[in-house]
């Protein structure tokens, strides 16, 4: 899972370019496949989803317009609180920072979620 | 058999088993796909999908996936994630990593960019 947070007018051009490795103007926060799975099995996202509207999901991703960012901070927090682990609350505030940033920004959050590479679905070509 | 056809009927058979089986965690999944096709389906393309197949597969490999129904074939760089719960797919290059967003190709198999600094998404 990939989370990018452009950090000014540059860094929304750098997103929108495919940029992949994290500039001055775009920051790029890599979480594990596995984070990715727990942090779904949990329902951490299905809760961004719908405090925020968006959809993130697996072989997808999907934007938290800077609008709802606030709401996406609320709940993370609620969550973390109410969760009450160590991995959950690493993870989480990870987030909360991408969210703070985007909200000093005047950007948005996306989210990606490319499930895991090593996956049958997606078949390397020999 | 064509592609679109096999796809809409594992899509159909694959829904059934999942309300049969009252697999919650899978109806959830399809309600997603669902939800993203009627968000986005306006700013899509409409496109034949047998034709975009014929096009790229010599021999075209399915495989259902849960959330996916996939097209490739051993020789192509292309795959296609048709989705099981709206009516929409994607096609990837497999030379580009999933990491990447650049996986995922435009109709014109070019990388699809965003296009949110133009005020499109």
């Amino acid at each position: 899972m990939k989370v990018y947070v452009p950090k000014n007018k540059k860094g929304v051009e750098e997103f929108d370019c495919l940029v992949e490795e994290e500039t001055s103007n775009l920051k790029i926060v890599q979480f594990t496949p596995e984070d990715y799975f727990y942090l779904n099995k949990i329902k951490y996202l299905d809760s961004l989803n719908v405090e925020c509207g968006c959809i993130i999901d697996l072989y997808e991703d999907d934007i938290i317009p800077l609008e709802k960012l606030n709401n996406a901070i609320e709940i993370t927090e609620i969550l973390i609180k109410y969760i009450n682990e160590e991995r959950f609350t690493k993870l989480a505030n990870q987030m909360i920072e991408c969210f703070k940033l985007a909200i000093e920004s005047k950007t948005f959050v996306d989210v990606y979620c490319y499930g895991n590479p090593k996956s049958h679905l997606y078949i390397k070509n020999k | 058999m064509g592609a679109k056809s096999l796809y809409l009927d594992n899509r159909q058979k694959y829904r059934e088993e999942i309300k049969l089986t009252n697999n919650l965690k899978a109806i959830k999944d399809i309600e997603r796909g669902f939800d993203r096709f009627n968000k986005y389906k306006s700013f899509w393309q409409v496109v034949d999908l047998d034709e975009l197949v014929e096009r790229l597969f010599k021999n075209p490999i399915y495989e259902n996936s849960g959330q996916k129904f996939t097209i490739t074939d051993l020789e192509s760089n292309y795959i296609i994630y048709c989705d099981n719960g709206g009516s929409y797919f994607r096609v990837g290059d497999k030379t580009i990593p999933l990491e990447h967003k650049g996986h995922y190709l435009n109709i014109d198999l070019k990388p699809a960019l965003n296009e949110i600094s133009n005020g499109k998404n």
